[in-house]
C-alpha cells in the first residue's frame, strides 16, 4: 500500500510449512523484502525481514513512480521469491507539465460518462456482447424466441477475472435485444430482476483467435439444464417486468465450439462439437488449451497482481496472462 | 463497440477549436460571475447497538440529531420560506441514512432527548437565581424542546423525508457516499466497486432517485475510482486541492474550476482558504473567545446524582450537551472559562459571516480578472462541525447563505448547477490524494492502525471469493452470505482507523473492527463447513442490521488493484 509519495507499507503472511517446503528452515531465516522499480525491474532496496509474517515500512525513492516488493530468500545461491506484491504507484509531488488543455461541454461530458458507464458495465460483465450460437437452442425453445449468447467483446478480454465473479452483474446487466433487432436494453436500472447465472468459465478458441476473429468464449453453466433454467427464469422475469413486449433474446452462452470448461486439475479432452480441445493444467497452476491443429494458449496465474487462479464448486475462472502462440 | 471505446482524444479533435482557453473566456459563459459551492458532508459510523442502550457511541448520533441535523433542516426551511435563491449540497452517508430510519434508534433518541429536556428543566430551576447562567439555561432548554418538538411533530420522526422534501423544493442537493465510508484508496477494485455501488443503491432506496454525486470518504481518491463512479452514473465527486494542482495534465484554471476525468466524472477541488477559515480551531472562526466552549460541559461539572441518567454504564461521565461557558481564550484552562453570552456570540457570528462572504467575493473577483471566466469555489465541511463542535455554526451558515443571496459577486450553486451552467471544463485526471493530514493515506495507515489492513484485506478477498462461488444461494446460506457482507462493510469504515490515529475512543474503534472481523470469520467458517448456526446468525442479523436490501452478489469479482 502507498502511504504517501515517498513511503509505502508492505505486509505478508505465509505459512511456515509452505516456506520450508520451498527453501527449507535454514534459508527461511535469510529472508529479505526487496523493493523493485516498475517497469525497470531493478532492485532499489532490501530489508531483512522474517519470512513467515510481518510488515515493513518501505521508503520510496521517487514520487510518481511505480513499485512492487518481493519477499525473497537466498537458496542454493539464487533468489527464490516467496511472494510478490501488487504494483503500486506513488502519487506525484510536482505539478505536471502544462499541455494544450482539452475542454468539454456538458453534453460532451455526459457522452463521456455514458460511454464510460457502458464500458465499465461491459467490463464488469466480462465484456460480453451478443452473438449467435447453437448452444442457445434449448433456451430458444423455452423462451419461444430466438436466443443469442454472450461472448467477450474482444480478444484478450477473456483473461479478465470477470466471468465467475461477474455472474450477478451478468444477471442484472445483460444485454437484451428483440428478435431481429440489435437494440440493447440495460435491465439494471429499470427493474431489479432477481436473477443469477449458473457458473461460468472463460477460455479461448485459438484457431479463430489467430485469424483475428472474435473467438473468446464464455460458458454460463456447466450443463444445458443450467442454461435452460437460467433462460427460462430470465424470460419469465422479463415478462413479469413487462419489458419488452414480444419475444426477447437472452444472451447466455458463447458462439463457436461447444467446449466444456476445463476441469480444475489434470488433463481432459472435450469434443462435443466439430472441434476438439485439450485442456491441461500444470503444477504451477497454469492452464494450456490446445486445439487439434496444435495451436495452444497458456494461461499463467498472476498471483503477483493480487489475483489467483480460483475455482469454485459451481464455477471456474481462469485468471492469467496470455502467452502468445 | 468501436464507438463506445473511442479514445478520449476524439472529443478533443472533434472540436479542436473549442479546446483553447481564449475562446472559452468568451463563449458559452455562465451567466453567474462566479459560483460558491457550500457542501456539507453528514456522516456518522453505524453505531446502533441493541445491547447497549446508554452507550457512548449512540450518543454521538443523538447529539448530532439535536445539534446539527434538525437545526440544519430548520435553517433550510427558513431559506425556502423567505424565497431565497439558496443552494446547499449535503451528502448523507449511507450509515447515517440507515440510522435515521432505524426504529430502535429513533425510539431511543426520543427517550434520551426527553430525559435531556427534564435535565434542562432542572437546570433552569437550578440557575434561576444565578445571573451568569440563567439565560443560557433557558436557551438550552428552548433548543432541546424545539428539537424534540420538530422531530416528533414536524418531521414525524423521519428526517430523511424532511431532507428529501427540501431537495424537491430546490434548496438542497442531496448526494450519497460509499456504503460504510471505507477509505477507498486502501482497497482493490471489487471491494471499492461494491462500496460505491451499495452507496448509490442506498440513496436510491431512500430517495427513489439517483444520486447526482458522491462524497468520497475522506476525499480519498486514486485514479481508477472515477471509473467505478462512472459505472454507477455518478456525475461528480469532491477532492482536496492538491488532487487538481497535481492533476494530469495540469489544469489550466487551477483549482477554481472542476475538471472532467477521462471517464466523464467531474472532480471539484475544495478551496483551502475557505476550509481553513471554518475548520481550524487555531486560525478559524470557531476559536473566537465569544463562542461557546465545547469541552466544558455539565456532564463533568455537576454532581453525579444530578446527571445519573447520563452516566455511562460503567459510571463514567460524558458530555450531555448542556454548556454554560465560552471559549474565553485559546490558552485558558477549562476551569477558568468565563460564562457564555449569547448576544456576544451572535455578534461574532455576524462578523464572521460577513468576513467569509466578502472574502469569497473578493477572491472570485480576483480570479475572474485573471482567467476571464466564472470561478468555482468549493467549500466542503463535515456537517457535524455546525452545531455540534461549533455551537454557533448553524447561525453562521444561515447568515452566510442569507448574505450570499444579497450580493452579486457570486451565486450559491451546487456542483450540478455548475456543470449545467454552460461553462466548459478541462479533461484531466486528478492525482491520488485525500483531505487528511499530509494529504495522502497517513491518517488511515500508520503504525497505530496498520494492523487493521491485513484483516480487512483478507476479509474482502474472502468475500469476493465466496460470493463468486455461491451464485444461487437460498435460504439460510443466502442470509449468511448477506450478513457476511454486512460484517465486512462494518469493519471497513474509515472511522475506525481515524479514531485510532487521533487517539480518541481508541478502545471503541478497535473493538468494532475486532467484533466485525470475528463475526465475519465465524460466519465464513460456518458457510464453508455447511454448518450455519441459525441462532447465531439471527443474533448477528439483529445486531448488525444495516442495509436490509444488500445483495452479496455485489461483492463478487476479483479484488485486483485499481487501474487508471
Amino acid at each position: 500500500m502507498v502511504r504517501d509519495p515517498r513511503s509505502g507499507h508492505a505486509y505478508w503472511d505465509l505459512s511456515v510449512d509452505r516456506i520450508d517446503a520451498a527453501v527449507g528452515p535454514s534459508d527461511r531465516r535469510r529472508a529479505f523484502l526487496r523493493l523493485i522499480g516498475v517497469p525497470g525491474g531493478y532492485v532499489l532496496a532490501e530489508y531483512k525481514v522474517r519470512a513467515e509474517r510481518g510488515s515493513q515500512a518501505v521508503a520510496l525513492p521517487e514520487a510518481d513512480s511505480s513499485y512492487l516488493v518481493e519477499l525473497a530468500v537466498m537458496h542454493n545461491y539464487q533468489w527464490v521469491v516467496l511472494a510478490r506484491s501488487n504494483v503500486v504507484h506513488a502519487p506525484p509531488t510536482m505539478a505536471r507539465v502544462a499541455s494544450m488543455p482539452v475542454f468539454v461541454s456538458r453534453a460532451e461530458q455526459l457522452r463521456l460518462l455514458a460511454e464510460s458507464r457502458e464500458r465499465e458495465l461491459d467490463r464488469a460483465s466480462g465484456d460480453l456482447v451478443p452473438a449467435p450460437t447453437r448452444g442457445a437452442r434449448p433456451v430458444e425453445r423455452q423462451a419461444g424466441a430466438p436466443v443469442r449468447m454472450g461472448a467477450p467483446a474482444r480478444i484478450g478480454s477473456e483473461t479478465r477475472p470477470a466471468p465467475a465473479g461477474s455472474e450477478p452483474r451478468l444477471a442484472s446487466e445483460l444485454a437484451f435485444a428483440r428478435a431481429g433487432s440489435e437494440a440493447r436494453l440495460r435491465l439494471r436500472e429499470p427493474v431489479g430482476i432477481p436473477f443469477v447465472m449458473p457458473g461460468s468459465t472463460a477460455i479461448t478458441a485459438p484457431a479463430a483467435a489467430a485469424l483475428g476473429a472474435l473467438a473468446a468464449a464464455v460458458w454460463l453453466g456447466r450443463d444445458p439444464i443450467d442454461v435452460l433454467h437460467a433462460g427460462s427464469k430470465l424470460a419469465s422475469a422479463l415478462a413479469d417486468a413487462g419489458m419488452p413486449s414480444g419475444p426477447v433474446v437472452a444472451i447466455l452462452d458463447p458462439p463457436g465450439p461447444d467446449v466444456a470448461p476445463p476441469e480444475p486439475a489434470g488433463s481432459r479432452t472435450s469434443s462435443p462439437g466439430s472441434e476438439a480441445y485439450t485442456v491441461s493444467e500444470s503444477l504451477d497452476g497454469s492452464i494450456t488449451v490446445t486445439d487439434r491443429d496444435g495451436n495452444f494458449i497458456t494461461y499463467s496465474p498472476v498471483r503477483s497482481a493480487g489475483v489467483d487462479v480460483s475455482r469454485g464448486r459451481s464455477a471456474a475462472a481462469i485468471v492469467g496472462v496470455r502467452h502468445e502462440l | 463497440m468501436g464507438d463506445r471505446q473511442r479514445p478520449l482524444s476524439g472529443c478533443a479533435t472533434s472540436s479542436s477549436s473549442d479546446c483553447t482557453l481564449p475562446r472559452l473566456a468568451h463563449g458559452g459563459e455562465s451567466a453567474a460571475p462566479g459560483h460558491l459551492v457550500v457542501f456539507l458532508h453528514a456522516h456518522l459510523p453505524y453505531v446502533r447497538d441493541p445491547d447497549d442502550k446508554d452507550g457512548l457511541a449512540e450518543g454521538w448520533f443523538f447529539e448530532a440529531l439535536t445539534e446539527t441535523y434538525i437545526p440544519l433542516l430548520a435553517m433550510a426551511e427558513g431559506w425556502h420560506r423567505d424565497r431565497l435563491p439558496a443552494r446547499l449540497t449535503v451528502s448523507l452517508s449511507p450509515p447515517l441514512l440507515e440510522m435515521l430510519r432505524d426504529e430502535l434508534l429513533v425510539t431511543r433518541y426520543v427517550d434520551r432527548t426527553r430525559a435531556l429536556l427534564e435535565l434542562a428543566d432542572s437546570e433552569v430551576r437550578r440557575t434561576a437565581s444565578d445571573e451568569r447562567f440563567r439565560s443560557t439555561a433557558l436557551m438550552n432548554r428552548a433548543r432541546i424542546a424545539d428539537a424534540i418538538d420538530r422531530f416528533e411533530h414536524w418531521y414525524s420522526r423521519d428526517l430523511t423525508a424532511a431532507f428529501a422534501e427540501l431537495q424537491d423544493r430546490g434548496v438542497l442537493e442531496l448526494v450519497t457516499s460509499c456504503a460504510t465510508h471505507a477509505f477507498l484508496p486502501g482497497f482493490g477494485e471489487a471491494y471499492a466497486g461494491a462500496q460505491i455501488a451499495l452507496g448509490a443503491r442506498c440513496y436510491e432506496h431512500h430517495f427513489r432517485r439517483r444520486s447526482p454525486g458522491m462524497w468520497l470518504p475522506e476525499c480519498g481518491f486514486v485514479p481508477g475510482i472515477d471509473r467505478l463512479l462512472a459505472r454507477e452514473a455518478i456525475n461528480y465527486f469532491i477532492v482536496d486541492a492538491h488532487a487538481l494542482e497535481l492533476a494530469d495534465p495540469r489544469p489550466a484554471l487551477g483549482t477554481h474550476a472542476p475538471i472532467i476525468c477521462p471517464s466523464g466524472v467531474a472532480a471539484f477541488a475544495r478551496d483551502p482558504e475557505a476550509s481553513a477559515q471554518v475548520w481550524s480551531a487555531e486560525v478559524g472562526y470557531p476559536g473566537d473567545p465569544r463562542y461557546r466552549e465545547f469541552y466544558r460541559d455539565i456532564g463533568h461539572d455537576l454532581d453525579s446524582g444530578t446527571i445519573e441518567r447520563f452516566l455511562l454504564p460503567d459510571g463514567a461521565r460524558r458530555n450531555v450537551g448542556l454548556k454554560y461557558h465560552r471559549v474565553t481564550g485559546r490558552d485558558v484552562p477549562l476551569h477558568d472559562k468565563e460564562p457564555y453570552h449569547r448576544a456576544w456570540a451572535l455578534d461574532a457570528v455576524n462578523d464572521h459571516a460577513e468576513h467569509f462572504v466578502l472574502a469569497r467575493a473578493h477572491r472570485i473577483d480576483e480570479i475572474r480578472a485573471t482567467t476571464g471566466r466564472a470561478p468555482v469555489i468549493v467549500a466542503p465541511y463535515d456537517a457535524e462541525l455546525f452545531g455540534h463542535w461549533w455551537f454557533e455554526g448553524p447561525e453562521f451558515l444561515d447568515l452566510v447563505v442569507r448574505k450570499s443571496c444579497a450580493q452579486s459577486a457570486y451565486r450559491l450553486s451546487t456542483p450540478s448547477d455548475v456543470l449545467e451552467s454552460g461553462l466548459e471544463f478541462q479533461i484531466a485526471m486528478p492525482a491520488a490524494s485525500s483531505w487528511g493530514a499530509y494529504g495522502h493515506s497517513q491518517v488511515w495507515l500508520n503504525s497505530d492502525n496498520e494492523w487493521i489492513w491485513p484483516h480487512v484485506h483478507h476479509a474482502a478477498r474472502e468475500m469476493s471469493r465466496i460470493a463468486s462461488e455461491h451464485v444461487r444461494a437460498e435460504g439460510l446460506v443466502l442470509r449468511a452470505l448477506n450478513q457476511l457482507a454486512r460484517e465486512l462493510l462494518l469493519a471497513t469504515a474509515s472511522d475506525w482507523p481515524f479514531m485510532i490515529s487521533m487517539g480518541t475512543t481508541v478502545e471503541y474503534a478497535e473493538s468494532r473492527v475486532r467484533r466485525h472481523i470475528n463475526r465475519f470469520t465465524q460466519l465464513l467458517g460456518q458457510i464453508e463447513n455447511r454448518a450455519i448456526d441459525e441462532g447465531l446468525l439471527s443474533t448477528v442479523e439483529a445486531s448488525d442490521n444495516i442495509f436490509p436490501y444488500l445483495d452479496y452478489h455485489d461483492f463478487a469479482g476479483a479484488e485486483t488493484v485499481l487501474e487508471r
